[in-house]
């Protein structure tokens, strides 16, 4: 029977609502209201027309709902979600939930892409390095005396974060953008003195991020805080300097007491620890004790990377940590079980780094450096405790799952006496709800024995585990 | 199935509908004038809970009438009595015309 062309519509809609309908379900379903709008259309037709048509067909759609939310009963949530591919799914939804709600992982990015200055690897950034290899910010007379005289530096630059102020801002030296290879929006690149204009007072400038405050141009103000100040240019898109949070940096060299980060770019055929020797006698001739004069040179990739690497050691010591305990507490292996076991844990550490990079300002905090001695390591025990805890919750879940298709057991049952352990087994024992085996838990792991037995049960067992 | 089921007044109206002899889903709607997405769902729920009973009418006899088989409803006995019970519940279903 052909359908005449305003059944078209009203037809997908059908079509398209009997995917929320159950398979075994569907064809009878379609057949059903296909039929009854053949029946609609006659009557529409003398009617309304397609827009009737329409409204009774979106009615297959709270059908479609309704057979759904029958489908799924309670048996069958629970059965669901025993799964082992309940668990991965559910695991690779809370990746992407994290992605979506961090606006597509843009501190990861930052830390894994491409630096965006001119000739990378030889910016680096100058500290004095003190106790515990704690970066510490450089005295502006210290900085004075390295511009002067220094044969293993390109040029230096000097910034200083103000985080205290609403809008992340940063204050930097004149050349700070010509000595990273910085770009306008418009293309253009940074003079050594862009900002000789740039003073205190009303003149103060600022130099913005691409994505701060979209449509404002070079020459345009803009305030915040009570305090205004003229644009004096708009950066290219994605750069930034240690931080992704800093949006605004302000243009004023900092004091001679003043402590301030500092940026270098080396000449070519210096390595750091030559620069190091020559910036440290730099300070002592200058009056510094040699206590002063300990200086550090850092690579800004290596910096920036560090976060990997902090987030590395945490999960390094996890293992170790929980190492030990492997041996007595997995279950034993099978190639699908190691898939899944693999699976699970390197989505559940994915989840623990992402929310670590991307919520916890860990990233922020360690590229940071030399402002907080106390936040860098903090992270890093964070995510090592983390990474303990999903390791641990891991190898417990595999535990409570079945040798052969890896659902979760079911209807614990307390077996025995805890109080007569000497002669008699007491635990609890766990069942496969598909009927694989049973697993035996005692109540308290002895040496002499396994920690847990699995008994696997065969097809005599059926009968007592088919569905209802 | 429980002896005592009770239904809503939409249930009861489409339960009413059907035994007044309107037989299909189409029918019923136009019958009440209650939207596709209500009567559908209702006319599953109360096959579920054994109160009507569908049948397929049969292919050939819609091939001759160049039209496709319908689904037809009817009361089963539990449905009668539960109709009889909605109707003292709810007096105003008495008033609910046979199909012609």
């Amino acid at each position: 029977m052909s359908r005449p062309v305003w059944m078209i519509h009203p037809e997908l809609l059908i079509r398209a609502s009997s995917l929320l309908v159950p398979a075994r379900r569907r064809e009878e379903w379609v057949r059903e209201w296909l039929a009854e709008l053949f029946y609609a259309e006659h009557c529409a037709r003398a009617k309304a027309g397609e827009a009737r048509l329409l409204a009774f067909a979106s009615g297959a759609f709270h059908d479609a709902v309704w057979q759904h939310r029958d489908f799924w009963t309670q048996e069958r949530v629970s059965r669901c979600a025993q799964s082992a591919q309940f668990c991965l799914a559910s695991l690779a939804a809370a990746v992407l939930s994290i992605a979506l709600a961090s606006g597509f992982l843009p501190m990861t990015r930052s830390v894994l892409m491409p630096l965006p200055y001119r000739d990378a690897p030889s910016i680096v950034t100058v500290a004095q390095s003190r106790t515990m290899a704690m970066r510490a910010s450089v005295p502006g007379q210290a900085v004075e005396a390295w511009r002067g005289r220094s044969r293993s530096l390109e040029d230096i630059a000097t910034y200083r974060w103000e985080m205290a102020a609403s809008t992340p801002t940063a204050r930097v030296s004149r050349n700070f953008f010509h000595l990273l290879g910085a770009k306008t929006s418009a293309g253009r690149s940074f003079e050594r003195d862009a900002f000789a204009g740039c003073t205190a007072g009303p003149e103060e400038c600022v130099v913005i991020n691409y994505d701060f405050r979209r449509g404002l141009k070079a020459g345009s103000r803009v305030a915040w805080d009570g305090k205004s100040y003229r644009v004096a240019a708009v950066l290219e898109r994605g750069f930034w300097f240690l931080s992704p949070r800093i949006a605004v940096w302000r243009i004023g060299a900092a004091g001679p007491a003043e402590k301030t980060g500092v940026v270098a770019r080396m000449r070519p055929d210096v390595t750091a620890k030559e620069a190091e020797t020559e910036l440290g006698i730099i300070l002592r001739d200058a009056g510094m004790n040699d206590w002063e004069s300990m200086v550090a040179i850092t690579g800004v990739a290596a910096r920036v990377r560090s976060v990997l690497w902090s987030f590395g050691f945490g999960l390094g010591l996890a293992i170790v940590i929980i190492l030990p305990s492997l041996r007595l507490r997995m279950p034993a292996w099978n190639p699908r079980a190691a898939a899944f076991f693999a699976a699970k844990t390197g989505l559940l550490l994915g989840v623990v780094l992402l929310c670590g990079i991307e919520f916890t300002r860990a990233a922020s905090i360690t590229m940071l450096g030399g402002t907080d001695a106390l936040t860098e390591p903090l992270s890093t025990w964070l995510f090592m405790l983390g990474s303990m805890g999903v390791l641990g919750w891991s190898i417990a879940d595999q535990r409570r799952r079945c040798r052969v298709c890896l659902r979760r057991l079911g209807m614990a049952a307390h077996v025995g006496c805890p109080g007569c352990l000497l002669l008699n087994w007491a635990g609890t024992e766990l069942v496969c709800m598909e009927g694989h085996g049973m697993l035996h838990v005692p109540e308290m792991a002895a040496c002499w024995q396994e920690p847990d037995r699995w008994t696997s049960l065969d097809d005599s067992w059926q009968g007592l585990f088919e569905r209802s | 199935m429980p002896d005592e089921i009770k239904l809503t007044h939409t249930s009861a109206l489409i339960l009413q509908t059907i035994g007044a002899g309107y037989r299909y889903g189409f029918d019923v709607m136009e019958a009440t004038g209650l939207p596709s997405g209500t009567v559908y769902p209702a006319l599953r729920r109360l096959e579920q809970l054994g109160l009507i009973q569908s049948t397929w009418e049969k292919e050939s006899k819609a091939l001759a009438e160049q039209r496709p088989a319908r689904k037809y409803y009817k009361l089963t006995a539990p449905g009668e009595r539960t109709l009889a019970k909605a109707v003292q519940r709810y007096p105003l279903l008495q008033h609910m015309k046979g199909a012609s």
